[in-house]
């Protein structure tokens, strides 16, 4: 008969073997699964069980506990986060140990309070059900399974394997109340499902990754396009800038005012967009000192070390205005344009390069026509203004001088919009009504202003540099600092002229999150631990995180020695009295009873621990012969426990008597009445 | 508030996880396990094939869910509950399922319920557990685990589900289930159900039978040995007609089953040989006395779980002395001033036992007020047992008035842990070994130590 179990049932034979031979050829360990699996195995041939006991259970647990956790961090340490799988991939590894303990302990199962640390203090506490016993063969089975899964081949044949495999667990779980063939029904319709939607989640995934990776290219990351740049004029809401630190930049004088590291400068506007006609770039000859390139052949009086992360090959690089070399850095080529953009293309990752400067000499290419156009739909809008602002008879000087002040004295820094005009009004709107808006806003009035008023000019893109972190003792740039700004051509050489307010700096600073101090310690610490590994990966050829292997053969060398030598239990604790052998001879343990035990084990009939004879007996469904069973148990607990021990050798007698009867006549009779073998199954190797 | 929000994710967090006993058999908790792992790790399907196994988990659950909405197979049952059961102590009683249908059912469950009372959020910040201190710092600080141990207790223990031999048509089948209770009082059974797996082995119907029941349970007993009072004996005006003898003597009397709390010592060997189960002998004990058995039940700021030992050793004691030819009053406060006469034919012990399954602590009046219930029959007493929970001025000054009246009195007090310092004997200063200070977490042995030494 079989019944539902409230427990999870052993693994049926081979089935371990199995499992880690598919793990260890999907993963590349097939010549260590081989043996692992064997040796798993074999333990249903074999008869030797070995006395576990708790204590060495736990130190098990312990130690594959403890190998898990170095490897955690030795492989983090040299993979990054891909090295998720790669733990993934050595589990079954890890908890062998555990899984070869149980099979060949003399119980059969473990404790449920091994695995959990915090329940081992709790075990006298029987009442919650601490002490449970947990078989762990199916639950590695299944760790094996998505190991397995690791090594990401042929997913067809996977698929397949997998599912024989779960069809072989569900078989043996599998409730006898109802018909095999609805079973397998009931299976093949579930796995076909599964096949159709293990195959949509493919897909599905493959449509979320577009979705995200546009999403991700609009928001998170500014990839700077040389050629052309799309501004937020014009957008409705509130602009949200990111607080991510970008940039890390260190000076070797502090700036008078917020330096301004350049990306990239245009000259055509159109409907919200900055861009380039031409912007071809050239490639700018390295010089003899590795890793330096000159850009131009005076020396810059400034300098200033910037690192950053790049995630594509060839980016766009940040650079302060008048640059004149770049030095100590680790890329392949740098190329410019006509316009100041740089160029460098290098490993992705984590870059550092140092600059010198001098912001007084702009070495951009010389103003043409396009510098002095301005849109025809634009042209009244700022004439008017060049009237207005009587901007019509002075000096360039002078000029931008009228422009800074009166941008600044009459409009307003703001990163939100909330009227809806027609397409090609904003400008207008921000000019003449709102007199608020961004730096984009201000860039891009100005730019087209000071060509209203026969000054060439152009809108530049990039970071401003204002925030020092006492942390890092070093200045941050996040992704809230982008700001745009306008060079103009003033006698002969270009000029900064940020016309937006000093008020924008705070203003984007307001909506800060309050937890971004925390943000920022753990984004220093991976940039420390980012720089420390590509540093040591350029100074030395072996990965210095290496010598943590080191550590695991003398700590697992105490460990086993630990195990070794920790206490063993008492021969004379063992159940059985044949194996009672110590000076602790205990009364009545020459009982007849005991003859019976033996023989009911050795015919494969195991009694469960804790389990009375009686509970065993009425178990093993005895029912001819009860009688007798029941005799001999009354006759063996008078012989063992009795301490008066009156009537000693009639009851001795009289037990040897019951006990060669069903000897001789009993066994057989149970063998006939068990057939279900189920009841076998509580052995630890059945025969 | 961060407590609270825990707090309210906690007993959600336990809802879904007894709906998941009760739903999952062992063979889906096993999927569903790999359901979650493969979720993880397949989220990414570019980078291995766990979400192959992630789509056959959830594939095999929906089916097996699926085909568990309807459960048509009808039952009858009928608890059989014994008409005590002990704290501490196994305890099994009978359910029989009665299959009225044309099929012969089985591979079937059954869950049998307690009613759970989940605790609220004022009950769980200021109850302590005392297995909080062989828990974690983690454990404590979290709290979920003396959640759990708050949810047992107060419904009075954990019933594990039991396989249903088949019932064939029209018959029937008895079920024999065995739990210990955690606590004493009255245990409420609400429903019992009856599981069945679909298919696949993975998921169970259930079906809710309806099936109010209670039980009491009695206190803790703790194996005392006789507490011989020195005593006069008294003239005692009326009602004692069935003193048939005086004098004292160590007769046999008779053979008894033996009841949880009875000393080793007497258990009768041979019988016990004889019929499997154990026997205890009985002698007479020609005692007779009237003797106080007096319980603190003013809990003041203490701890719940010093009130309920103290109700244990009460009710040892009670258990030890009604062998003894003699009366013995139980007097506690409860919401008003009880006493409970027993021995000599006027009650048994057992109604004493239930009295004591339900005495609960004394929260609206004070120690005077046992006090005065103690002098009012002091005239009447020839020895006095106070089992306390402190030794304060009140209680000390309850105790000095019992000895100024010449009652010979022992007193238990009971304390936190064998750490805690030494009492002052105060008013037993002359016989300061009936003053015996009971440790939290060691009662038991204290108690045999103690009773063998007090040679009265």
């Amino acid at each position: 008969m079989s019944s539902i179990a409230t427990r999870l049932r052993p693994a049926p034979p081979l089935l371990l073997g199995a499992g880690l031979l598919f793990w260890g050829w999907q993963t590349g360990f097939l010549v260590y699964a081989i043996p692992m699996a064997l040796l798993l195995e074999l333990s249903r041939l074999l008869r030797w069980r070995s006395t576990v006991t708790d204590r060495e259970y736990n130190l098990i647990s312990d130690i594959s506990g403890l190998v898990f956790f170095i490897l955690v961090v030795y492989i983090f340490s040299s993979d990054g986060a891909g090295g998720i799988y790669k733990i993934l991939s050595i589990m079954p590894f890890i908890l062998y140990l555990l899984i070869l303990s149980q099979v060949y302990g003399e119980r059969g199962t473990i404790r449920l309070s091994v695995l959990f640390i915090s329940l081992r203090k709790l075990e006298p506490d029987k009442t919650l059900d601490m002490n449970r016993e947990i078989d762990l063969s199916l639950p590695y089975f299944l760790l094996c399974i998505i190991s397995a899964s690791s090594g990401n081949r042929e997913p067809v044949l996977f698929f397949l394997i997998l599912c024989i495999l779960v069809a072989v667990v569900l078989w043996s779980v599998r409730p006898r109340r109802y018909h095999p063939l609805l079973w397998a029904g009931l299976l093949a319709l579930s796995l076909s499902l599964a096949y159709a939607g293990q195959t949509g989640m493919k897909q599905a995934q493959r449509s979320i990754e577009m979705i995200l990776m546009d999403v991700f290219e609009k928001y998170m990351w500014r990839y700077r396009d040389p050629d052309r740049a799309s501004t937020a004029i014009g957008s409705l809401g509130r602009i949200k800038l990111s607080d991510r630190i970008l940039l890390r930049v260190d000076t070797d004088k502090i700036p008078e005012k917020p330096l301004l590291l350049r990306e990239a400068s245009y000259t055509n506007y159109g409907y919200s967009v900055w861009s380039n006609a031409s912007s071809e770039f050239q490639l700018v000859d390295p010089d003899v000192t590795p890793g330096s390139w000159t850009l131009q052949t005076e020396k810059g009086k400034s300098s200033i070390t910037i690192n950053t992360y790049k995630i594509k090959e060839v980016e766009v690089a940040p650079l302060p205005h008048g640059t004149t070399s770049i030095y100590d850095i680790d890329a392949f080529d740098i190329e410019r344009n006509a316009y100041g953009t740089v160029r460098i293309e290098s490993r992705d990752g984590w870059i550092s390069y140092r600059a010198d400067y001098e912001t007084d000499r702009i070495h951009d290419a010389p103003p043409n026509r396009n510098d002095l156009h301005v849109p025809e739909r634009l042209r009244k809008d700022f004439n008017q203004l060049v009237r207005e602002w009587q901007l019509e008879e002075r000096n360039a000087a002078e000029i931008i001088q009228t422009v800074q002040r009166n941008f600044s004295e009459h409009y307003k820094y703001s990163l939100n919009n909330r009227s809806r005009y027609p397409r090609g009004r904003y400008l207008h709107d921000f000019l003449f009504d709102s007199k608020k808006g961004h730096c984009e806003y201000f860039a891009t009035s100005t730019v087209l202003l000071l060509r209203a008023a026969g000054i060439p000019a152009r809108y530049a893109v990039g970071y401003s540099v204002n925030e020092y972190s006492e942390l890092e003792e070093q200045y941050v740039v996040r992704g809230r600092d982008a700001h745009s700004w306008v060079l103009a051509h003033v006698d002969g050489s270009w000029r900064i002229v940020d016309t937006t307010p000093p008020v924008w700096i705070p203003l984007a600073r307001k909506n800060t999150s309050l937890l971004e101090s925390v943000f920022d310690l753990v984004a220093w610490l991976k940039y420390r631990y980012a720089r420390w590994q590509t540093d040591d990966n350029l100074e030395e050829e072996i990965n210095n995180t290496d010598y943590l292997l080191w550590l695991l053969p003398p700590l697992l060398l105490f460990l086993l020695w630990r195990l070794y030598r920790s206490k063993r239990p008492e021969k004379s604790e063992q159940p059985v009295a044949g194996h009672n052998t110590g000076h602790r001879e205990r009364h009545g343990s020459d009982s007849a009873m005991y003859q019976l035990i033996t023989r009911l084990e050795q015919h494969g009939y195991y009694r469960r621990p804790g389990e009375t004879l009686a509970a065993w007996f009425h178990r093993l469904g005895v029912e001819s012969g009860y009688k007798q069973f029941m005799q001999a148990i009354e006759l063996h607990y008078r012989y063992r426990f009795d301490p008066a021990r009156n009537d000693e050798n009639s009851i001795r007698l009289h037990l040897d008597r019951i006990v060669d009867r069903i000897l001789a006549t009993g066994l057989p009779a149970i063998d006939q009445q068990l057939t279900e073998p189920a009841d076998r199954r509580d052995q630890p190797s059945p025969n | 508030m961060i407590r609270k929000l825990l707090f309210r994710n906690f007993r959600f967090i336990y809802r879904v996880s007894r709906w998941l006993r009760y739903r999952l058999t062992p063979g889906g908790s096993l999927i569903l396990g790999g359901l979650v792992a493969s979720g993880i790790f397949g989220i990414d399907t570019r980078q291995s094939l766990a979400f192959q196994i992630f789509a056959v988990c959830a594939s095999l659950m929906l089916f097996a869910v699926l085909t568990t909405l309807i459960f048509r197979a009808r039952f009858r049952l009928r608890r059989h509950l014994p008409e005590y059961a002990t704290a501490g102590v196994p305890f099994q009683y009978k359910l029989r399922i009665e299959n009225p249908g044309r099929r012969r059912q089985y591979d079937l469950l059954l869950i049998d319920e307690l009613t759970e009372r989940l605790p609220d959020y004022q009950e769980f910040i200021t109850t302590s557990d005392p297995k909080d201190k062989n828990r974690n710092w983690l454990d404590r600080a979290i709290g979920y685990p003396r959640l759990i141990s708050l949810i047992h207790k107060n419904r009075g223990g954990a019933i594990p589900a039991r396989e249903i031999p088949p019932v064939p048509a029209y018959d029937m089948a008895e079920v024999d289930i065995e739990f210990v209770p955690a606590r004493r009082g009255y245990l409420n059974f609400s429903a019992a159900y009856i599981a069945r797996p679909d298919p696949l082995g993975l998921f169970r119907a259930l079906r809710k039978y309806p099936l109010p029941d209670s039980q009491l349970v009695l206190p803790r007993i703790y194996p005392v040995s006789k507490l011989n009072l020195p005593g006069k004996r008294k003239y005692r005006q009326g009602g004692l007609s069935l003193a048939s003898q005086i004098g004292d003597s160590q007769e046999f009397l008779s053979l008894r089953e033996y009841q949880p709390g009875d000393p080793l010592r007497s258990i009768h060997w041979r019988s016990y040989a004889k019929y499997g189960e154990p026997v205890v002998k009985e002698y007479q004990d020609e005692y007779f006395v009237r003797q106080g058995l007096a319980l603190d039940t003013f809990i003041e700021h203490r701890n719940n779980n010093i009130f309920e030992e103290a109700v244990s050793v009460a009710a040892s004691f009670q258990l030890a002395m009604e062998e003894q030819d003699s009366l013995l009053d139980l007097m506690f406060v409860g919401n008003r001033a009880y006493r409970f006469t027993s021995g000599r034919g006027f009650g048994k012990s057992a109604n004493i036992l239930e009295v004591l399954a339900c005495v609960e602590p004394c929260k609206d009046q004070t120690p005077e007020s046992l006090e005065s219930l103690l002098l009012r029959h002091v005239d009447e007493l020839s020895g006095m047992v106070m089992i306390l929970m402190d030794w304060d001025s009140i209680r000390r000054s309850m105790a000095a008035k019992l000895v100024a009246a010449g009652i010979p009195t022992i007193v238990f007090v009971l304390i936190e842990d064998s750490s805690s310092p030494g009492l002052d004997p105060g008013p037993l200063y002359e016989t300061p070994e009936r003053l015996v200070a009971l440790p939290m977490d060691n009662i038991e042995t204290s108690l045999q130590k103690m009773t063998l030494e007090l040679s009265l």
